[in-house]
């Protein structure tokens, strides 16, 4: 828009001053005026929307650095205090987004360890964040455990189970997560109107570093951690 | 009555069924000193221990 406002009033300066339709800006002296201040406010007008675009910017990588601050120090918590591993326990915040089709998207995750991300849309009801999310309430789940008997059923009986044994998974998702996580836990990051907004969650994959880690430290860890981030997200 | 006491407290309602402790809190600001957090980061978690604090001396 500002830069077809800039094109115009520099094609009537340039016409105007070529006398070009001839006598045809003679009675069109508001135009001429209008064009120049159009092509003087056209640069500030830029400069403002980039400015406040860059602080914008700024303001966010500042609230998601402190975000992930907030996600390390759970991280050395649940380490020193729950008996979790450091190098393959991860710590993530998600956040709802969408308006139509609501779901968390991650704002920030720590992890040393190297894993891809599922691919998964997390939509309510679904996983332990969508859990999270429909019940508001903090979630611990021994998933490797859970799965263990339909580790080898076939799509058919997969959907024959209830969602909640599936935990809304589809047998796609199933596909993808069955070996990658042992314990899940999440806890609701609830806003200063009441409102759910989003999870932390800890996760740890399968193997004998998740078998002895303290629940009731992780899930306290986690609580904190949804309220920095909370008052993280508001700032 | 979790939305009254975060409000009062300028912080959201408890993180679902979790009721925080002032030990928890502390140990996670000790650790983000630890960290060398910004100041800002400080000042939310100093905020949540003071909050937190004030809820358990109200009992």
């Amino acid at each position: 828009m500002i830069a077809v406002l800039n094109s115009a009033a520099v094609f009537v300066l340039g016409a105007s001053r070529q006398n070009w339709p001839a006598g045809f800006w003679v009675q069109r002296a508001a135009w001429i005026v209008a064009a120049l201040v159009v092509s003087a406010a056209v640069p500030l007008l830029q400069y403002a929307i980039s400015n406040r675009g860059e602080r914008a910017r700024r303001r966010a990588l500042e609230r998601e650095q402190r975000i992930e601050l907030f996600l390390a120090a759970c991280l050395v918590y649940v380490v020193r205090h729950a008996g979790a591993d450091f190098e393959h326990t991860g710590i993530q915040a998600f956040a709802v987004r969408g308006r139509l089709h609501r779901r968390q998207v991650r704002l920030a995750k720590v992890r040393l360890g190297a894993v891809p991300s599922s691919g998964i849309v997390w939509y309510a009801d679904k996983g332990v964040v969508g859990r999270c999310w429909s019940a508001r309430v903090a979630q611990y789940e021994d998933l490797e455990t859970h799965f263990a008997r339909y580790r080898d059923v076939s799509r058919s009986e997969w959907e024959q189970l209830p969602a909640a044994v599936r935990f809304g998974l589809t047998y796609d998702d199933f596909q993808r997560l069955k070996n990658k996580y042992r314990i899940v836990a999440a806890a609701p990051i609830i806003d200063r109107q009441d409102r759910y907004v989003g999870c932390v969650t800890a996760d740890m994959p399968p193997g004998d570093g998740a078998r002895s880690v303290a629940r009731a430290a992780i899930l306290a860890s986690l609580a904190t951690t949804a309220q920095l981030v909370s008052e993280a997200m508001e700032g | 009555m979790g939305k009254e006491q975060g409000n009062a407290h300028g912080f959201g309602a408890p993180a679902g069924s979790i009721k925080l402790d002032a030990a928890t809190v502390n140990a996670h600001l000790a650790i983000l000193r630890e960290l060398n957090a910004p100041q800002s980061a400080i000042v939310i978690a100093e905020r949540l221990a003071a909050a937190i604090s004030s809820r358990q001396s109200d009992g």
